[in-house]
C-alpha cells in the first residue's frame, strides 16, 4: 500500500454512495454517507491485509533497506559530531555578529572547535589521529589567525558583501576576488 | 450479521493481525529476516486500516441510530445533531479506546512510512513497540470494553444521549487534539527504545521523533487550551483552570515534552545530555498513560473522569509499571553509550539557561503528579485530602514566573559564554522595559506582588524577543542591502527553529498577560429581579428579563442582561447578554449552563446564572469582569503559528 493508492478509497467511496443512491435509491443523509466511509474503511483494510500477505508470500525483498546493517554506527557516530561542531562554530559566528559574544572569546573557542573538526575529519578518513608536529603547527597558526581574525573580512568589490580575509571567490555573487 | 457482530469481528481480526505483526517482527529482528520485517511494516499498515474500518463502522452506528449497541444507545439518542452524534464517538469510554486506537495505528502507519528508508535499522523494533502498543488498546477493547458490544436483552427504541455538558462545539475539538498529542508522543518512545536496543544512540533516532514530539506538543497545547474555553464558556464559574485530575494529566507531557524540546537542542549542539534527553521522552510518554489511567480508572474524582472501573485500574496500572520497568532497564544497560561527549563551557552560557529550564520544567511535572494523586493516596493511607486550586497556585505561580524569567534570559545568553560587559550590553534595553511593566500597573493601583512581577517579567521577556529580532534584522540587512521585512524573511529562514522558537515565546508570554490579568479580577454574586441594576468594577450590569424556551432536547431559560459603563446609567447598553440554564429532557437533574460575555481587549464582563424563580423573577447571578482574558487564547494561536514555523518543511536533500 502506497500513498498513491491511498488515493483510490475517496474514489471508491464517491462509487460506494453512488450506488447506493441511484441503484437502491438511498436518501442521501449523514448515515448514507457515512456508510459509503465505512465501505472505503473496508476497502483500504482489506487492501492492507492483502498487501501483508503478499509481502509474506514473495520471496524477493526490496533490497534497498538495510534493516540490519549497523557496522556504520561508530563512523556516524563520528559524522555527527562533526556536523555539530562545524554548526557551532557557525552558531558563534552569529552570536558574535548579534554582539552577544566578545570577539576574543569567540576566536579562542572558534579555534578549539576547528581543531576538533579536522582531527574528526583525520578519524573519518583515514582512522588516526593528528600528528603532533602538525597539532602545534595548527595552534601557532590560530594564534596568528586570532591577529587577522581582529581586522574585519574583505568587502567584494562586485556586490560588498563580507568575505573571510582569505577568499578567493566572493561567496555571494562568486566573483573573483582581488588578492 | 448484524452491526454489532460485524464490529466485532473486525476488532478480532484487528486483534490477530497486530499479533501476527508483533510476532513477525520480533522474530524477524531477532532472526534478521528481511521477509517477515517487511510483512511486519504492511502489518501496521494492515492495523491501521483495520482501526479505520472499525471507526467508521461505530460512527455509521452513530448516524444510523443502531441502539442494539450498547455504547451507541448510552451516549447518543436520535434528536441530537448530526455533529454531535459522530462526536459521540469518543465521547464515552469504550469509544475514546477505540479512537485513541485509531489514532495509535494511523500514526504508527505514517512514522513507519516515513522514516523506513531513512532509519532502516530502527524500523524493526520501532514496530515492535508500537505494535506492542496498539495490542495493549486492542486487547483491552476487545475483552474489555467493546464498544460493539450488544444489548443482551432487549433494545431500546431511543439512546439516553451524550452528556450535555460534551454537546459544545470545543468538545468535538479538544479531545481530539488532547489524543493526537498524547498518542503521536508513542511515536518519539518507540524511536527512543529502538536506538536503545540496536545501541544507535547517536542523533539519528533524534532526527527523527524531533518534529514528531513538535508536533504532539503544538497539539497538547492546542488541546489544553481548548479545554480551558471549554471550561471557561461552559461551566460557567469564571476560570478556564481549576487543577481538576484530568487537566493536570494532559498537563504533565506537556511539561516533560516542553524540557524535550529545549535540552534536545545542547545534544544536537554538544552530544551532551543523551541520557536525560533519553529519559525524558520515556517520562513524556509513560505520563501519557499515567494521564489515561487517571482519566478512565475512577482513581482520582474529577468532572471529567469517565467513571469508577476496576479491571481498567489494574490493567493500566500494570501497563504504566511494565514501560517503566522495560524502558528504565534498556536505558540503564545501554548507559555507557550514552555517557556525555561535551562540557559546560560556563554558568553563563545558554546551554546553563537550558539545564534550569529543564529542572524547572520537571519539578513542575512532578509536582502537579503528586499533587493529582496524593488524594488518592491519603484516601488509600486514611482520610481523604483534597488538594485544591490554591494549593497548585500557591507553588506553580513562582514556578511559572521562574520559567517566565529564563524565557527572557535564555536568548540574551550566547551558546557557551557570555561576558561580563556583553551581558550588561544585553541587558539593558530589556531590564528598562521590565521596570517600566512594573511601574505602570503599579501607578494604576495594582498591589498584588505576584500580579507585579508578572507583568514586569512580561515586559521584560517581550523586549529580550524584540531586541533579538531586531538585531537579527540588522545583520542580516547585510549594511542596507536588503529591505526589512526582506531581511526579516531571510533571518527566519535562515535559523528557523530559533526564530520560530522567540515566536512561541511571544505566545507564551501573551499567555502569561492573560494569567497575570487573574491578579485583579472582580467577582460577585448578585440575586436579581428584572429591572435591577448592580455595580461591576466599571460596568454597571442591568437585569432586563427572563425568557423560557424549548426545543426538540431541552428547556432553556434565558435571562437578558444589559451591560453598561459605570456613571451612564441612561446611556445605551455596550452590550445585552443572554446567559441562560438549559435542561435537557434526557438528564433533567443536570442542568447545563450557558455563559455569555462582553469580550473586549481589555477584559471579559462574563454573566452566568444559577437558581431561577420564574414566578418572581429572582435570579442568582454570578458577575465575573476576568481582565485581560483573551489573551490567553491570542497567545495560544501566535503560539501554535510559531510551533508551524519550527516544524516547517523537511528539506529535500538526503545525507
Amino acid at each position: 500500500m502506497n500513498l498513491r493508492s491511498l488515493g483510490w478509497y475517496p474514489a471508491a467511496g464517491v462509487g460506494v454512495l453512488a450506488i447506493l443512491l441511484f441503484v437502491f435509491e438511498a436518501e442521501l443523509d449523514a448515515a448514507t454517507a457515512s456508510l459509503a466511509l465505512a465501505g472505503m474503511g473496508l476497502l483500504a483494510a482489506l487492501h492492507a491485509v492483502y498487501e501483508m500477505g503478499k509481502t509474506l508470500a514473495t520471496a524477493e525483498h526490496d533490497a534497498v533497506f538495510q534493516y540490519l546493517g549497523g557496522a556504520s554506527a561508530p563512523m556516524t557516530e563520528l559524522r555527527d559530531q562533526r556536523r555539530r561542531l562545524l554548526r557551532a562554530i557557525k552558531e558563534l559566528d552569529f552570536d558574535h555578529e548579534l554582539g552577544k559574544l566578545s570577539g576574543s572569546d569567540h576566536d579562542e573557542i572558534v579555534t578549539r572547535y576547528r581543531l576538533r573538526a579536522i582531527d574528526l575529519g583525520r578519524q573519518i578518513d583515514g582512522g588516526e589521529t593528528l600528528h603532533p608536529e602538525l597539532v602545534a603547527e595548527l595552534k601557532r597558526g590560530a594564534k596568528e589567525a586570532n591577529v587577522v581574525a581582529e581586522t574585519p573580512g574583505r568587502a567584494c568589490a562586485e556586490c560588498g558583501a563580507a568575505n573571510d580575509p582569505d577568499a578567493r571567490f566572493c561567496k555571494a555573487c562568486g566573483k573573483e576576488m582581488g588578492s | 450479521m448484524s452491526l454489532s457482530t460485524l464490529g466485532t469481528l473486525v476488532l478480532f481480526i484487528l486483534f490477530v493481525v497486530n499479533v501476527a505483526t508483533l510476532g513477525l517482527s520480533l522474530v524477524g529482528s531477532r532472526r534478521q529476516d528481511v521477509r517477515m520485517i517487511q510483512g511486519s511494516i504492511r502489518g501496521i499498515d494492515a492495523v491501521a486500516g483495520l482501526s479505520v474500518f472499525a471507526s467508521t463502522l461505530i460512527v455509521y452506528a452513530f448516524l444510523a441510530g443502531d441502539y442494539s449497541i450498547r455504547y451507541v444507545a448510552e451516549t447518543s439518542d436520535a434528536t441530537m445533531p448530526v455533529f454531535y452524534k459522530i462526536t459521540s464517538f469518543w465521547g464515552s469510554l469504550e469509544g475514546s479506546l477505540l479512537f485513541w486506537l485509531l489514532l495509535q495505528a494511523v500514526f504508527a502507519s505514517i512514522a513507519v512510512r516515513a522514516n523506513k528508508r531513512r532509519h532502516a535499522d530502527l524500523i524493526p523494533h520501532v514496530v515492535t513497540i508500537l505494535a506492542g502498543i496498539s495490542l495493549f488498546f486492542v486487547t483491552l477493547i476487545l475483552f474489555q470494553s467493546n464498544p460493539f458490544a450488544p444489548h443482551l436483552l432487549e433494545t431500546p427504541v431511543s439512546g439516553r444521549g451524550l452528556n450535555p455538558l460534551l454537546q459544545n462545539p470545543y468538545m468535538a475539538i479538544h479531545p481530539p487534539c488532547l489524543y493526537l498529542g498524547y498518542v503521536s508522543l508513542s511515536v518519539p518512545y518507540a524511536f527512543g527504545m529502538a536506538a536503545l536496543i540496536t545501541g544507535h544512540v547517536d542523533s539519528a533516532w533524534q532526527r527523527a521523533v524531533r518534529r514528531w514530539t513538535l508536533f504532539s506538543w503544538l497539539f497538547l497545547a492546542a488541546g489544553l487550551t481548548l479545554g480551558g474555553l471549554w471550561a471557561y464558556e461552559e461551566l460557567g464559574w469564571g476560570g478556564y483552570w481549576a487543577w481538576d485530575p484530568v487537566e493536570n494529566a494532559g498537563l504533565l507531557p506537556w511539561f516533560t515534552s516542553t524540557a524535550f524540546l529545549h535540552s534536545i537542542m545542547i545534544q544536537e549542539r554538544r552530544g551532551m545530555m543523551r541520557g536525560w534527553n533519553m529519559s525524558l521522552v520515556i517520562i513524556s510518554f509513560w505520563l501519557t498513560i499515567v494521564g489515561t489511567f487517571l482519566t478512565r480508572s475512577g482513581v482520582v474524582q474529577s468532572v471529567h473522569a469517565f467513571g469508577a472501573n476496576p479491571v481498567l485500574a489494574w490493567t493500566f496500572g500494570g501497563l504504566i509499571v511494565v514501560i517503566l520497568v522495560f524502558s528504565f532497564g534498556l536505558l540503564i544497560w545501554r548507559l555507557p553509550l550514552l555517557r556525555s561527549r561535551g562540557e559546560l563551557e560556563s554558568v553563563f552560557s545558554r546551554e546553563f539557561g537550558f539545564l534550569l529550564n529543564n529542572w524547572i520544567l520537571l519539578s513542575c511535572s512532578l509536582f502537579v503528579l503528586g499533587g493529582t494523586v496524593y488524594p488518592s493516596i491519603s484516601e488509600y493511607v486514611g482520610d481523604r485530602v483534597v488538594l485544591g486550586a490554591p494549593f497548585f497556585e500557591h507553588y506553580m505561580v513562582p514556578l511559572g514566573l521562574a520559567l517566565l524569567a529564563l524565557t527572557g534570559l535564555g536568548p540574551l545568553l550566547a551558546w557557551r559564554k557570555t561576558t561580563p560587559e556583553n551581558l550588561a550590553q544585553q541587558f539593558f534595553g530589556p531590564l528598562a522595559a521590565g521596570a517600566v511593566g512594573l511601574m505602570v500597573p503599579w501607578f494604576l493601583g495594582l498591589r498584588s506582588a505576584w500580579g507585579l512581577a508578572c507583568f514586569g517579567l512580561c515586559a521584560f521577556t517581550c523586549w529580550t524577543i524584540v531586541q533579538e529580532f531586531y538585531r537579527g534584522i540588522r545583520v542580516a540587512r547585510h549594511g542596507g542591502r536588503y529591505g526589512i521585512v526582506d531581511a526579516a524573511i531571510r533571518l527566519v529562514l535562515r535559523a528557523r527553529r530559533r526564530y520560530g522558537g522567540y515566536v512561541v515565546h511571544l505566545g507564551i508570554v501573551l499567555m502569561f498577560l492573560g494569567w497575570g490579568g487573574n491578579s485583579y479580577k472582580v467577582e460577585k454574586k448578585a440575586n436579581l429581579r428584572p429591572g435591577d441594576t448592580v455595580e461591576l468594577g466599571d460596568y454597571m450590569i442591568r437585569h432586563a428579563g427572563l425568557r423560557a424556551t424549548e426545543d426538540w432536547q431541552k428547556e432553556m431559560i434565558t435571562a437578558d442582561v444589559e451591560v453598561l459603563r459605570l456613571g451612564e446609567a441612561d446611556g445605551e447598553p455596550l452590550t445585552t447578554l443572554h446567559p441562560a440554564r438549559w435542561w435537557y429532557f434526557k438528564l433533567p437533574e443536570q442542568p447545563t449552563t450557558e455563559v455569555d460575555r462582553y469580550m473586549a481587549v481589555g477584559e471579559d464582563v462574563y454573566v452566568s446564572i444559577q437558581t431561577v424563580d420564574l414566578g418572581t423573577g429572582w435570579t442568582q447571578m454570578s458577575l465575573y469582569v476576568n481582565p485581560l482574558v483573551n489573551w490567553i487564547w491570542v497567545g495560544t494561536m501566535v503560539l501554535l503559528v510559531g510551533g508551524a514555523i519550527c516544524i516547517g518543511t523537511r528539506k529535500r536533500v538526503e545525507e
